[in-house]
């Protein structure tokens, strides 16, 4: 083969191997920011009630794909909120905010969550428009943000993406984040 | 050349792709882990995200471009059982050019998530784009509250900083944010009312 032909074809697929390569960028890009708990033992605090009280401790703890169980994170319940090492649930009715679920990481050090809080808004997530599903996703990523997560539009079977609300559960993409951080 | 040594020198070609590839991926999220602010910081679900400015032009209620005035305490929302606490700001803002709805004084009002809590606590959430600045302008697409006098960003999506004749979107990896971030304010304003005019069927007289 010519050097000039060779040198064509090596060009092209040069050109075609950085464009595969960005999804590992876009993968780094999932994670938010530097943030994440001192280790994956986290003490949680359910501060819900009625059935919010249930879905935050199904995404979290209890159902088989929820965090705890799924990634390497443990999620330690406790009876009172806390602004150590804690990762805080709560429902309220917030009013017309524009948005049904918040995540705050109120207080930190470094790059280490000390406070983090996830709040449902009962002003939407009760008029009637969305589904138990719906509010399980909302709740599944409030709590992956609290863990260091950002939003994932790439994949449609993660509680990450922000533009579905019918993905209750983190993937595995977001589990070998998880584990990658902590 | 040897067809085995082409084949050699490809497959190291492709690697060096993938790498350069991903160690820009790498330093990209780097820049970013620097960039971040030591301060609290929110993410929300929307309850609503536009996949075009069409739709969120459609949606808004109101448009606007308007310069912060005044940030005022508002309310705190509390939590089903009391012990957590959201409190909320009231900006005003002057408006400088009115896109879409009505405002009767020139005068809007836009409440958010922010401020100080029952308990003293300093309360920064920034999943709207974080705390307007007073003297900045920012070009907004909002939603007037149904139980309230007051107006709410309809998202991240719906706000603009402006910044040197520039507006500057929250969030970066957004495609409708894009659309405006690094626009000069004039272009982003034409944008605005074309899709405006579009969306209602041409019919583009200001309000």
């Amino acid at each position: 083969m010519k050097l000039r032909h060779a040198i064509l074809i090596w060009v092209a697929v040069f050109g075609i191997a950085i464009f595969l390569g960005q999804p590992f960028g876009a993968w780094a890009s999932h994670r938010w920011g530097c943030w994440k708990y001192a280790d994956a033992t986290i003490s949680w605090y359910n501060g819900a009630t009625g059935d919010y009280f249930n879905i935050y401790n199904e995404e979290a703890r209890t159902d088989s794909n929820s965090w705890s169980p799924f990634t390497d994170i443990t999620l330690q319940s406790v009876s009172a909120s806390g602004s150590t090492d804690h990762a805080n649930a709560f429902n309220g009715f917030y009013g017309a905010t524009g948005w049904l679920g918040i995540a705050e990481l109120r207080s930190v050090s470094g790059c280490i969550v000390r406070n983090g809080r996830a709040r449902l808004n009962q002003s939407y997530l009760d008029n009637g428009s969305y589904s138990r599903t719906n509010k399980k996703h909302v709740a599944c990523q409030e709590v992956g943000h609290l863990f260091g997560l950002n939003h994932n539009r790439g994949s449609s079977t993660t509680c990450m993406n922000d533009t579905i609300l019918t993905a209750p559960q983190p993937n595995t993409h977001d589990r070998d984040l998880i584990n990658s951080i902590y | 050349m040897k067809r085995k040594n082409f084949l050699i020198l490809t497959i190291l070609v492709a690697l060096c792709g993938l790498s350069v590839s991903a160690m820009f991926g790498l330093k990209r999220h780097q820049d970013d882990k620097a960039q971040q602010p030591l301060r609290s910081k929110s993410h929300a679900v929307w309850k609503e995200v536009y996949k075009n400015v069409d739709e969120m032009v459609k949606s808004a209620d109101t448009i606007v471009l308007g310069q912060a005035i005044d940030r005022q305490p508002g309310r705190i929302a509390y939590s089903s059982t009391g012990e957590d606490s959201l409190p909320f700001e009231v900006v005003s803002f002057r408006v400088v050019n009115n896109i879409k709805g009505k405002n009767g004084d020139g005068i809007i009002y836009v409440e958010r998530a922010g401020g100080v809590d029952h308990e003293g606590n300093q309360v920064y959430l920034d999943a709207d784009g974080g705390d307007f600045e007073v003297g900045n302008s920012y070009l907004l697409f909002l939603k007037q509250q149904e139980d309230g006098p007051y107006y709410y960003q309809v998202n991240d999506q719906g706000r603009y900083h402006v910044e040197g004749g520039r507006l500057k979107g929250v969030d970066k990896d957004d495609e409708v944010s894009m659309m405006f971030h690094e626009r000069p304010v004039n272009e982003g304003l034409r944008m605005v009312k074309e899709s405006k005019d579009k969306v209602t069927g041409g019919k583009s007289k200001q309000e």
